[in-house]
């Protein structure tokens, strides 16, 4: 991107957001289309055409958009890339829960949390899965099975679970701010530049894992949620970062 | 499986190096650690040090990568490669890296790091060990 090219986007979002001018909001869409067109590409080979993800992405690139605010300090792009990538994982995950989970395999998911927080409280520590395969009365492979679908399809499960643990989604929310214990922490290793397209809650949990050397029940314990939550965020903000630092290093190469 | 057995017991797994095949990697990984009665916890570390690895760019030195367990007593290895020792040495000090940087990820989730020699070339090795279960019955 041009210096030329946000200079423009943002005077249009200027126009958009102070003024209410939609045709500036859809210049602003129009400009990014590439971006949504690069980024779409590289989920293209799992039965999606191009064109349907573009449509996809392009429904993060709208959010990004509308949700952008002026004084934050950073460019439509930093902001509108994670919106974009998680509008399409977001698809991809919806999809395939709908079309090849089967119902029970949910379920068991969904109960697998409360089990290990259950079983680690009697036991003192992480069940094994045979522990958990007992307590759920089924059998190992379906437990094995229950926490991989668990991982993959986090946010739609989590969101559909009990207390609604995973509620705020905003793959940006909090982006650029720091809750005011945590800049102060000592370690500033932490303040790596891909952990700022992560949320508050997950830079912690992520502090707390790699560098004060916490256990995910330690964590889980400090955070007040389930350990398999933590285990699930941790993945999350790990492929999340994964995404971000890649495009920065696509957008260096493009120069 | 009996994991008291002197000589390490080994499952290997050879993948092709894209990133739709790493979920495999980690099914194996938390089967295995499944039949060795890990706590969940300790399965989930182990499952995140092989994703960490396989998801480095060019980690591999070849278009195939295998994930080799082998299981002794009181502690799996989990060895991968053949890699490209420059880059997950680079990756493991943290160069380059925005991110969290593999060395320090991989310090969180198992025990011992290194590298072995072999024939097709280096291999990175990782040492979880297995914790005696405590059991309330």
């Amino acid at each position: 991107m041009t210096g030329q090219h946000d200079v423009e986007t943002r005077e249009l979002l200027r126009a958009y957001h102070e003024h209410g001018d939609a045709r500036a909001r859809e210049r602003v869409v129009e400009l990014h289309l590439p971006l949504v067109r690069a980024l779409a590409r590289r989920y293209v080979g799992r039965n999606e055409q191009l064109d349907d993800l573009v449509q996809v992405g392009s429904i993060g690139l709208i959010k990004a958009v509308d949700r952008f605010e002026l004084d934050r300090g950073v460019e439509l792009t930093t902001y509108a890339i994670p919106t974009i990538i998680g509008e399409l994982k977001r698809h991809f995950r919806d999809k395939g829960w709908s079309v090849h989970v089967p119902r029970r395999l949910k379920e068991l998911s969904l109960r697998l949390s409360q089990l290990v927080e259950d079983l680690s409280a009697t036991l003192g520590r992480s069940p094994t899965v045979a522990e958990l395969a007992e307590a759920a009365g089924t059998d190992e492979e379906h437990v094995l099975e229950a926490l991989e679908i668990g991982q993959a399809y986090s946010a739609l499960s989590l969101s559909s679970g009990p207390g609604n643990e995973d509620a705020d989604t905003d793959p940006l929310r909090g982006l650029g701010t720091l809750e005011p214990g945590y800049e102060r922490s000592e370690d500033r290793a932490v303040l790596v530049p891909g952990l700022q397209v992560l949320d508050e809650r997950e830079r912690k949990i992520m502090h707390l894992r790699f560098f004060a050397g916490l256990t995910q029940s330690e964590i889980a314990a400090e955070m007040g949620i389930s350990q398999m939550h933590v285990s699930r965020l941790i993945r999350r903000s790990l492929e999340r970062m994964r995404e971000e630092i890649d495009v920065l290093r696509s957008s260096r190469r493009m120069g | 499986m009996d994991v008291g057995r002197q000589e390490p017991e080994i499952v290997t797994l050879t993948l092709p190096c894209e990133e739709r095949f790493i979920v495999v990697a980690r099914i194996v990984v938390g089967g295995l650690a499944a039949r060795l009665d890990l706590p969940y916890e300790h399965l989930d570390d182990l499952q995140l040090a092989a994703e960490a690895v396989l998801a480095e760019p060019l980690c591999a030195a070849a278009d195939d990568i295998t994930v080799e367990l082998a299981v002794a007593e009181r502690c799996i290895t989990m060895s991968i490669g053949p890699v490209s020792p420059d880059v997950i040495q680079s990756a493991l000090n943290g160069e380059h890296d925005e991110g969290i940087g593999l060395g320090i990820l991989l310090n969180a989730v198992v025990d011992g790091i290194g590298f072995d020699q072999r024939a097709d070339g280096a291999w990175l090795r990782m040492d979880k060990r297995v914790p005696a279960l405590q059991r309330n019955e």
